[in-house]
């Protein structure tokens, strides 16, 4: 007051709110360095969990694609991915439903039995097409980013537009599997197919 | 400033009154149950407005949860344009989890009045000119972001307006029914009331109260009509009993008028009459004093007029018994010898006895002048004491006796002598008891009168006694500055029941009284400022009068 007779506004919760923002922003990127990845990388894996985590949101099962009511929802992945470590973190404490959400790897057709919703990785969509049969009895979603997911009868389709991820549908590979989607994700979808 | 709003419509008339009160009446209650009305419809409308953009918000926050969730804002701005729709939301924004704008809407043509508020706190709130609502945008469990939308209360103050005008014209359609409806009560209520109103007027101006009100009915009005009209006949029964009775008066009046004409002049003939009579018993009573006065006179007169009489017999006795005729005789025989007179008187034994005849005859009417002198002087006395009396009984209404101062004992000596021959004739003796003498100033001749008169009637009183010794005791005596002379006789006396009468105009004992004479005497005692008055043991044991007069004043100093 004396200095110059500026006077300091008293902190308000607003700026309290502010600082604290800052704060947790600040330790994203340290969290992301100690997971030993390239930011842009895990940026960029952090939106595909989200968006697949997101996608069970939008999605509705039928109960006979669980086991029992205590059956957790498993998120099945097809090959290595670099997110899977990423997407196991993010759905860690987080449910569908009532249900715990499990991250399990695929290598057969076998385990596609206790799987609803399935990544396929980009470069493993041959597996797509050699479950095919498989798939296409089970009320699973597939979710994969590749081109040739989509034409391979993938139902949902994560897609790069300029720095932002979109999605396509397939609308017939995802209704014959007995699952509903959201007509709020159909609107969202950059595209929506309807082809097997 | 103070508008008595009563005291204007007090001299409104009764059908206007009724026209604004019913007017009045309906205005106000449209006025409370409009506001009422209006009151509850904003309130009701509140609640309404925010269900329903509570709905919108949920909707909203539905429909926009994919497109936050998975970071569309076109797609969420494409859904929050679907609020164009509603021309009351002014915007609308969507922040995500961590409170940053996602997207937003601005109503067009109302962009400047919406400004994008920072994240608020969940749920709906008046403000200003706005309703604003936070509403939470949940996916799963998770929350997803923050809807806001805000919306204009155009609606509800349109609504309210529109409530207004209604209102308006509810209340112009009301009041003119309500002006219908005064009308109507004109004819029911006003009309009656204006009605009999004139014919208050009319029976006030005519004063007919034959004229009766016409009754429209049976309520209030027709009781009140009813009334007057049975007042009217009662005034109207009473005016004519009133008249009537005024008529009965004025008959009454007129006839009693015409009674007291008649008695008023009766009355004055009466007065005529009365005053007549007075005048002639003023005459009477003049003569009646004249006659008194002539009587008094005539009696004292008379009194005196005894001695005249008594002294004229005595010289008439004297000169018819004169000796004078014989010296006629003497003169007649010295004729006839009037040659030889010598001779005769010497020789003739009738000569020689001439000289001796003459001698005897000179000193007999030498006595015989002597009598007459003495009885001549007296008669003169007593004729100057009838002068005396006239004189006074002449002045006797004009003036007062002239006074002189005398000795009382004169007085008594005077009315003595007055009356000596009559003592003297009735052989009363006569005994003088003088223990004082003092003197008076009195009219002389108005004691003389009194005095004369007593021992008159003490003569009287003895005669009738018929006693032996008739006695009269003249007694003069001073007392306490009076003199007091009385008579005293030992006569017949008075009997009491006379003794309150005697003094009494008319009233006598004697055959040949008066009744006058101690009537004149108390008066004539008043006017010398002294009393008469009588003592008497009763019949035969005499009487006592007293004169009792002042003594005069000098004598009461050298007393």
């Amino acid at each position: 007051m004396r200095r110059g007779g500026l006077r300091r506004p008293p902190p308000t919760w607003q700026t309290l709110w502010m600082s604290l923002w800052v704060i947790v922003c600040a330790s994203i990127p340290a969290a992301a360095a100690r997971a030993d990845m390239e930011p842009t990388q895990r940026r960029e894996c952090e939106l595909k969990a989200a968006f697949i985590y997101n996608f069970t949101k939008f999605i509705e099962w039928p109960s006979r694609s669980f086991a029992d009511g205590n059956a957790p929802f498993v998120i099945g992945i097809v090959g290595n991915s670099p997110c899977t470590g990423v997407l196991e973190s993010m759905v860690e404490q987080r449910r569908v439903g009532e249900r715990r959400i499990e991250v399990h790897p695929v290598r057969s057709a076998a385990e596609l039995l206790s799987v609803q919703l399935l990544y396929v990785g980009a470069g493993e969509e041959q597996a797509l097409t050699t479950w095919s049969g498989r798939i296409d009895s089970l009320p699973l979603v597939t979710v994969g980013e590749s081109p040739e997911f989509a034409s391979g009868g993938g139902a949902i389709t994560l897609r790069r537009q300029d720095d932002k991820v979109r999605f396509e549908i397939n609308v017939r590979s995802a209704e014959h599997s007995g699952v509903k989607l959201s007509s709020q994700l159909l609107k969202l979808a950059m595209a929506v197919r309807r082809e097997s | 400033m103070k508008v008595d709003v009563l005291g204007l419509l007090r001299d409104t008339p009764i059908s206007r009154k009724l026209t604004i009160i019913s007017m009045l009446t309906t205005a106000l209650a449209l006025v409370v149950s409009g506001l009422a009305f209006m009151g509850y419809e904003q309130v009701a409308f509140r609640g309404a407005m925010q269900d329903r953009l509570s709905m919108t918000a949920s909707i909203m926050a539905d429909n926009s949860a994919a497109a936050l969730t998975f970071s569309d804002p076109a797609a969420a701005r494409q859904t929050l344009e679907t609020l164009a729709a509603d021309a009351h939301i002014v915007g609308a924004a969507i922040y995500d989890s961590h409170g940053n704008e996602f997207a937003s809407y601005r109503r067009p043509g109302a962009a400047g009045r919406f400004k994008i508020p920072t994240l608020g706190k969940d749920g709906q709130r008046f403000e200003g000119e706005a309703l604003k609502v936070f509403r939470p945008i949940v996916l799963a469990g998770d929350r997803a972001g923050t809807l806001y939308i805000e919306s204009d209360l155009q609606e509800m103050h349109a609504r309210i307006q529109r409530y207004a005008w209604i209102m308006i014209l509810v209340m112009v359609g009301a009041s003119a029914a309500a002006m219908m409806v005064a009308m109507w009560l004109r004819t029911s209520i006003s009309g009656p009331v204006s009605h009999l109103a004139s014919v208050v007027e009319t029976v006030t101006a005519q004063k007919n109260y034959a004229i009766r009100a016409v009754k429209s009915g049976n309520d209030e009005l027709g009781r009140l009509i009813e009334g007057f009209n049975g007042m009217l006949g009662q005034i109207q029964a009473q005016d004519s009993a009133l008249q009537r009775a005024h008529d009965e008066l004025e008959k009454r009046v007129a006839e009693r008028t015409h009674e007291l004409q008649t008695e008023v002049i009766e009355h004055k003939r009466a007065q005529e009459e009365l005053e007549r009579v007075h005048r002639q018993l003023m005459d009477a009573s003049r003569q009646a004093g004249m006659a008194e006065i002539a009587t008094n006179v005539l009696h004292n007169v008379g009194n005196v007029l005894n001695s005249v009489n008594v002294s004229a017999l005595l010289v008439a006795d004297l000169v018819k018994k004169s000796k004078a005729m014989s010296l006629a005789r003497v003169v007649t025989l010295m004729r006839e010898h009037e040659a030889d007179l010598n001779t005769f008187i010497t020789a003739d034994p009738r000569g020689k006895h001439l000289l001796t005849h003459l001698d005897n005859l000179a000193e007999h009417l030498q006595a015989e002048q002597a009598t007459m002198i003495t009885e001549l002087g007296g008669l003169r006395k007593n004729i100057e004491h009838i002068k005396d009396i006239v004189a006074m009984q002449q002045n006797y209404a004009k003036v007062a006796g002239v006074k002189e101062i005398i000795a009382a004992v004169d007085l008594v000596e005077d009315s003595l002598r007055m009356n000596a021959g009559a003592l003297t004739r009735h052989g009363v003796e006569v005994e003088r008891d003088y223990r004082d003498n003092p003197r008076v100033n009195v009219d002389k001749h108005k004691v003389l009168q009194i005095l004369v008169n007593l021992v008159r009637n003490a003569k009287y009183a003895c005669d009738e006694a018929q006693s032996i010794e008739k006695r009269i005791v003249l007694r003069v005596q001073c007392l306490d500055h009076r003199v007091q002379l009385s008579v005293i006789d030992n006569g017949v006396g008075i009997a009491a029941d006379n003794m309150t009468r005697i003094f009494n105009h008319g009233f006598t004992t004697r055959a040949s009284g008066h009744g006058f004479g101690l009537h004149s005497g108390a008066l004539a005692a008043r006017e010398l400022g002294g009393t008469l008055t009588v003592r008497s043991e009763g019949v035969g044991q005499g009487a006592t009068f007293t004169l009792d007069l002042p003594v005069h004043h000098e004598e009461v100093a050298s007393v």
